[in-house]
């Protein structure tokens, strides 16, 4: 735009508004276009809009309005957050519990006989926890184990139990697992078991034999003496203290307080899950320990 | 130009309250007619207007709680004014307006009444084949008597761009009307 006509539209502006000096008005009034505009503006000036019937309209608008009214609360932002939250928590859920998966867990000093879909038995110690899928059982049998379990398996197809560390695989057969974070023991008591460490190898016990899985090592099968373990007694086999005494407070549900001893040392052979001093006596014998009790408090030292 | 209030008075219904039927009432009695208006001149259908303007209302209802008294009429041409940019397309127009009745009409001589009745349709549809933008600043501010501050804040614009556009407005108009004219001898 050039000057000429921004000066032109900076005057008819303050025109319209009346804001012209007397001189100024006079010299706009030369303005070819002048008497057009006036006529223009007479002539809008003269008219109106047809006036809104207010009461009228205004019903029509309440009818609008309340069947749109407030935003419903299934619209609102926190339903939806909330909404979204409810729908992963249960979605975790069912992935967790359901989805036809059980789970079965044991308490401190408590264990439970399972009978599987497939009849196979379960005995499970305290403290652990086995989750199966109980819908597809008959196409396959899996298993996942953290803690203690003797497993008597009826003859059928594989048969397949992971813990932490590593799996078992059977036919049909009775084995125990002692599964912790970074130590597990396999024993089998019956039949043929075929064991599968994190590392990848695969190792086949038989009968009276067990092997042990200590972090990536895997010790070769070791024999044992095969006796009803879960009844009575809990038997190791070069396990490390800080297993045998996790074993004791889940048996007998006390609290061990072993800082002064060397959690490494290994320890073989066995305690009666009857009798608290018993073993108590056992292990400290057996480890060169002294111990303490203050009721349900057990403090270990060494001799 | 509007402001939401985040204290925790928003949820008291103060006497001010847009959201009180009573002031809502009110509001629409003092503002739908110039927001009917608007549309008007931008849509050039009635019935299009006035859904418009209760639309804008609506919404002024569902947002009762945050929009002040004092901030309403802004709260209004600006809704008013998303809405359209959101729903219409920028379509031909036929803009058609009532003469005030207060006019002098006795005197004058039967040639001069033809004469102003024709020239008030030229004058209709010299406005209505304006750009929209310039029509919608023309009209606000010669029928609605609104500022051109006003209509500045209303749009979110600079003064000096309305100031263009009215200024464009009256040129188009004279050229147009003058061709009208022309074409018709």
């Amino acid at each position: 735009m050039d000057k000429d006509s921004e000066n032109r539209e900076k005057i008819v502006v303050r025109w319209i508004n009346n804001e012209l000096s007397p001189e100024e008005l006079e010299q706009f009034q030369q303005d070819p276009g002048y008497e057009e505009y006036v006529r223009i503006f007479g002539e809008v000036e003269s008219w109106t809009m047809l006036p809104l019937n207010t009461d009228s309209s205004f019903q029509q608008l309440e009818k609008k309005r309340d069947t749109v009214k407030l935003i419903p609360w299934y619209h609102t932002n926190v339903f939806k957050v909330a909404a979204s939250i409810l729908l992963v928590c249960t979605l975790v859920f069912y992935a967790t519990y359901f989805d036809s998966s059980k789970t079965v867990k044991t308490g401190v000093a408590e264990s439970k006989d399972l009978i599987l879909p497939d009849s196979s038995i379960v005995y499970l110690s305290s403290s652990s926890s086995l989750s199966y899928n109980e819908e597809n059982w008959g196409e396959e049998r899996k298993l996942s184990l953290s803690g203690i379990a003797y497993f008597d398996v009826v003859k059928g197809g594989p048969f397949e139990v992971t813990f932490s560390l590593g799996s078992v695989q059977v036919v049909g057969t009775s084995f125990e697992i002692k599964s912790f974070e970074n130590f597990a023991t396999v024993t089998c008591y019956d039949g043929e078991v075929s064991v599968l460490s994190g590392d990848g190898k695969r190792k086949r016990l038989r009968r009276g034999m067990g092997l042990r899985i200590s972090g990536r090592s895997t010790s070769s099968p070791f024999a044992f003496e095969n006796d009803n373990w879960q009844k009575e007694i809990r038997r190791f086999h070069e396990a490390p203290l800080s297993i045998v005494f996790r074993s004791l407070e889940a048996d007998f549900d006390i609290k061990i307080n072993a800082e002064a001893v060397d959690l490494n040392r290994t320890f073989t052979g066995a305690y009666p899950k009857s009798s608290l001093d018993s073993a108590l006596h056992v292990i400290s014998n057996s480890m060169q320990l002294t111990f303490n009790r203050d009721n349900n408090k057990i403090t270990f030292e060494n001799q | 130009m509007f402001e939401a209030t985040s204290d925790w008075s928003t949820f008291m219904e103060k006497d001010d309250s847009v959201c009180l039927e009573k002031n809502y009432r009110d509001i629409y009695e003092i503002h739908a007619n110039g927001i009917r208006n608007f549309m008007y001149y931008r849509c050039g259908n009635l019935q299009k207007a006035e859904d418009l303007a209760h639309e804008t209302f609506v919404r002024l209802w569902e947002n009762c709680k945050k929009v002040l008294i004092g901030k309403v009429r802004s709260f209004l041409f600006t809704t008013a004014h998303r809405l359209f940019l959101n729903q219409y397309e920028h379509e031909k127009v036929v803009l058609q307006f009532e003469k005030k009745t207060e006019s002098k009409v006795e005197k004058e001589s039967p040639e001069f009444i033809l004469e102003e009745k024709e020239f008030k349709g030229q004058l209709e549809t010299a406005i209505s084949n304006l750009p929209e933008g310039q029509r919608t600043v023309f009209l606000l501010n010669k029928i609605d008597k609104m500022t051109f501050q006003e209509i500045a804040d209303m749009q979110g614009v600079s003064i000096s761009a309305v100031h263009k556009k009215m200024y464009k407005a009256m040129e188009k108009l004279r050229r147009d009307l003058k061709g009208l004219r022309d074409n018709k001898i």
